[in-house]
């Protein structure tokens, strides 16, 4: 019986000391290894963009806007800015809410990997800052925790993404909370919009925070106008 | 068993429970924080 309590009392202080060592490699590490990993990648950024900058320049980037029927439109004059793909796993921009001091270094990808450099990128959705919807998860409680106050953000906040292409600015239009298999947040939309991701509630992956953000500024803005007011008026 | 035989093996060990105890750590950190990503 004395034996039997003291084996029980031992695993007890064992299951505890691991409990206590899993939440400090989680709270604590994750975030040490992801301080570093935005470090450095914020120094490889700036030479990153550079050099996208010199591509885009290169191949000559601005490509005239071509609507299908112009007989019964005014054909939109303003022109496109595209960027080359990004390599899964590469920083592909930044992203800044002042709202919630958020700074970090985006990357293309939204593997598991990936996630725990920095706020990721769907490879398979438009690029932040072309038209449709550009979709960007992170982590909310691990890892750098760079979504940890998204649910602090209301409608009208800002929402700032640099790329290869300049500053695109988002506001914030729909704020709504789903389960992880919800794929329609990612689906296209008109216009040029950014969905943010993140596991809701904090310290929980049962469910999705969604921020939904329309862009007001920035390289393609004038172009996304143009094109919703022609769409507007061939549906018309 | 020789000395330094149970040395060797003290320390396989070691290292064996810490690669076991970081898969252990990643598998159940998915469950507190699985990235944000939808669909996955």
């Amino acid at each position: 019986m004395k034996r039997a309590l003291r084996v029980a009392g031992f695993t007890l202080i064992g299951a505890g000391g691991l409990i206590i060592a899993f939440l400090i490699y989680q709270l604590f590490v994750t975030d040490l290894i992801n301080a570093g990993t935005q470090a450095r990648a914020s120094v490889e950024l700036a030479q990153v963009l550079e050099e996208r900058r010199q591509t885009i320049a290169e191949t000559s980037v601005t490509t005239s806007t071509t609507m299908p029927d112009t007989s019964t439109t005014t054909p939109p004059t303003a022109s496109l800015f595209t960027e080359p793909v990004v390599a899964e796993g590469q920083p592909l921009g930044s992203i800044t809410i002042n709202k919630i001091n958020l700074e970090a270094v985006l990357f293309e990808g939204v593997d598991r990997t990936t996630l725990k450099d920095g706020p990721g990128h769907m490879p398979w959705t438009p690029l932040p800052g072309q038209p449709g919807n550009a979709v960007i998860s992170g982590h909310r409680t691990t890892y750098g925790r760079p979504f940890y106050e998204l649910d602090q953000l209301v409608v009208g906040d800002r929402i700032e993404i640099e790329t290869a292409i300049g500053v695109s600015v988002y506001e914030v239009k729909l704020i709504e909370v789903v389960l992880p298999t919800d794929v329609y947040v990612t689906e296209a939309m008109p216009g040029a919009w950014l969905t943010l991701t993140t596991c809701h509630p904090r310290f929980s992956a049962a469910k999705r925070l969604v921020i939904q953000a329309e862009m007001v500024d920035g390289p393609n803005f004038e172009y996304v106008e143009t094109l919703e007011a022609t769409q507007g008026q061939e549906a018309a | 068993m020789k000395r330094w035989l149970r040395y060797l093996l003290i320390v396989i060990g070691i290292a064996v429970g810490l690669v076991v105890l970081y898969f252990l750590f990643e598998w159940a950190g998915d469950l507190l924080d699985s990235g944000g990503a939808i669909g996955g």
